[in-house]
């Protein structure tokens, strides 16, 4: 691997910045007492915890008590979703999703389903957005609960959640988003969009990994899912991670303090990698473009190629990025989210995500394109696949393409 | 994760391109549901034996370096034993692959024996 990275893998993970590891730091070794603790070390840390719930509420719009720390997005949705169906009545058996979710919503849903819920799965166009009104008709009078995210993880769209949300509130459902590529990337304020449960992170914002959180609106019911002491409202038992906490308010604080300006600039990065992308012949970009995209993604179809080869190829030239390629898993089953905004099997093998922070530079954007060219060529010179190389046409492919698809 | 003789060939795979005036061309791809690699590949003979292997590909890393490694293994094997290279074989020459890679080896396995069996026909 080069010397010199490019990380564009932001949407997977960010790098902490300093400031953040340095208000940590004495949170592991002089305030380092348990929050339950009586002595002055547990109110030290009781009082940091205190502090960071209600700077990362604020930045929602909610108030410090709606504010519950999980040790990770994952395990706040998974509280969202499983511990709203623990409070359900018999009578409200039936959630609804979308087929674009991250599997931290799909699997506590494909658990429901085996206890006996329905779970609906809504389509989503060719940018990924969902249809509001798709979803009025999805709603029953058995529904529980909605759960869509606010921005794609891999696509980067970004869902109208006042419009969604105020399709749920009509028909008194609960609504969940899963927001942590959207939060201190957008703008989300619970005290205007009707949203109940938001689930964020700090390490997609320059914060330590092993912390998020979960924002459940006041009067909103939730059992736990692990049993333990009464931490955190009684809905999440474990000693409080205080550094992790301290982190991620100080995260939050760097993050929303120039988030327009920031995310205005990481969107021309990632507007003019698109561009340079789109240069090389057969390519196309996944997700919508401009203002209603993540400014933090790019996801792009390189055709007659895998994205696992190019990954790896762009990686021992310096430059990280994440592919939506099965060869990248064990299953070789491709993105669910590609193949839901109907991308051939084949197409979504060839795709990679590039993510961008406010970090990264038009220089890094300028590189890696250069890399990204040099890489496809190469790949695609050894393919018998891209039309008019090797004298195969487009035709040829597409039979191949279809006779395999039959054998399934 | 990956030996470095896996790296070396999907770095820089041996025998890629089209083969001018081959004695048999065949095409095999993966059977399994989801993986779309697939192999064109170009033998020439010398008497009973494989002269030289060229293939085309679209594949993940595992298939390039497969390849590359096959058709480093398969000159001057005779037909017969070319018709009986399995994925094993070309693991063995990778230096061994990861489980999720097997499909690769075998695929690549798979179009040595394909061609062969042409070659072989065609005697």
């Amino acid at each position: 691997m080069s010397d010199k990275v490019i990380y564009f893998d932001n949407n997977d993970t960010t790098p902490l910045v300093e400031p953040v590891l340095q208000a940590m730091i004495p949170y592991f070794t002089v305030h380092y007492g348990n929050p339950a603790s009586l002595h002055q070390l547990g109110l030290e840390a009781e009082e940091a915890v205190s502090e960071a719930r209600a700077a990362i509420a604020g930045y929602l719009g909610a108030s410090p008590e709606e504010l519950i720390f999980t040790g990770s997005a994952t395990e706040a949705n998974n509280l969202a979703i499983l511990g709203a169906a623990g409070m359900a009545s018999p009578r409200k058996r039936h959630l609804v999703t979308s087929k674009i979710e991250h599997s931290a919503v799909l699997n506590p849903m494909k658990r429901l389903e085996k206890s006996g819920f329905k779970v609906t799965y809504l389509e989503v166009d060719r940018e990924g957005f969902v249809d509001p009104d798709d979803l009025r008709k999805a709603l029953t009078d058995e529904t529980l609960l909605v759960s869509l995210a606010h921005g794609n993880h891999e696509i980067g769209t970004l869902q109208d959640l006042q419009a969604l949300g105020a399709v749920c509130r009509e028909r008194g459902v609960l609504f969940h988003s899963d927001a942590p590529q959207s939060f201190s990337k957008v703008p989300l304020d619970v005290g205007q969009v009707p949203v109940d449960l938001v689930s964020i992170n700090a390490h997609k914002l320059h914060g330590p990994k092993g912390i998020g959180a979960l924002y459940v609106r006041r009067g909103v019911k939730l059992q736990k899912i692990m049993e333990g002491a009464p931490q955190e409202s009684n809905l999440r038992p474990g000693t409080e991670n205080v550094p992790g906490a301290v982190g991620f308010a100080e995260a939050a604080r760097i993050a929303f303090q120039d988030m327009t300006a920031d995310m205005t600039r990481v969107s021309a990065l990632r507007d003019r990698l698109i561009d340079r992308l789109l240069e090389i012949p057969h390519t196309h970009v996944n997700g919508p473009r401009g203002e209603r995209r993540l400014a933090t993604n790019a996801d792009i179809t390189f055709k007659y190629i895998e994205g696992e080869a190019i990954l790896m190829h762009l990686s021992m030239r310096g430059v990280c990025v994440s592919s939506g390629s099965a060869c990248s898993s064990k299953s070789l089953t491709p993105s669910n989210v590609l193949t839901a905004i109907g991308l051939k099997h084949e197409d979504a093998h060839g795709s990679i995500r590039f993510s961008f922070s406010k970090l990264n530079t038009f220089e890094e954007v300028d590189e890696a394109a250069e890399k990204v060219k040099e890489v496809v060529e190469l790949l695609r010179s050894m393919t018998a696949f891209v039309p008019q190389i090797h004298s195969e046409t487009e035709g040829e492919g597409e039979v191949f393409y279809k006779k395999k698809k039959e054998e399934f | 994760m990956y030996t470095p003789e896996y790296m070396r060939h999907f770095t820089t795979p041996q025998n890629t391109g089209e083969m001018e005036n081959p004695d048999a061309v065949e095409d095999v791809h993966y059977k399994g549901e989801g993986c779309f690699d697939r192999i064109r590949i170009f033998a020439r003979r010398d008497g009973d034996k494989i002269a030289k292997i060229n293939y085309l590909l679209r594949g993940c890393s595992g298939t390039i370096a497969a390849c590359s490694a096959m058709s480093e293994l398969a000159s001057g094997l005779t037909l017969d034993q070319a018709a009986a290279v399995q994925g094993e074989d070309v693991a063995r020459a990778l230096g061994g692959v990861p489980e999720r890679k097997r499909h690769s080896v075998d695929l690549a396995a798979e179009a040595l024996r394909t061609v062969a069996s042409k070659l072989k026909d065609a005697t």
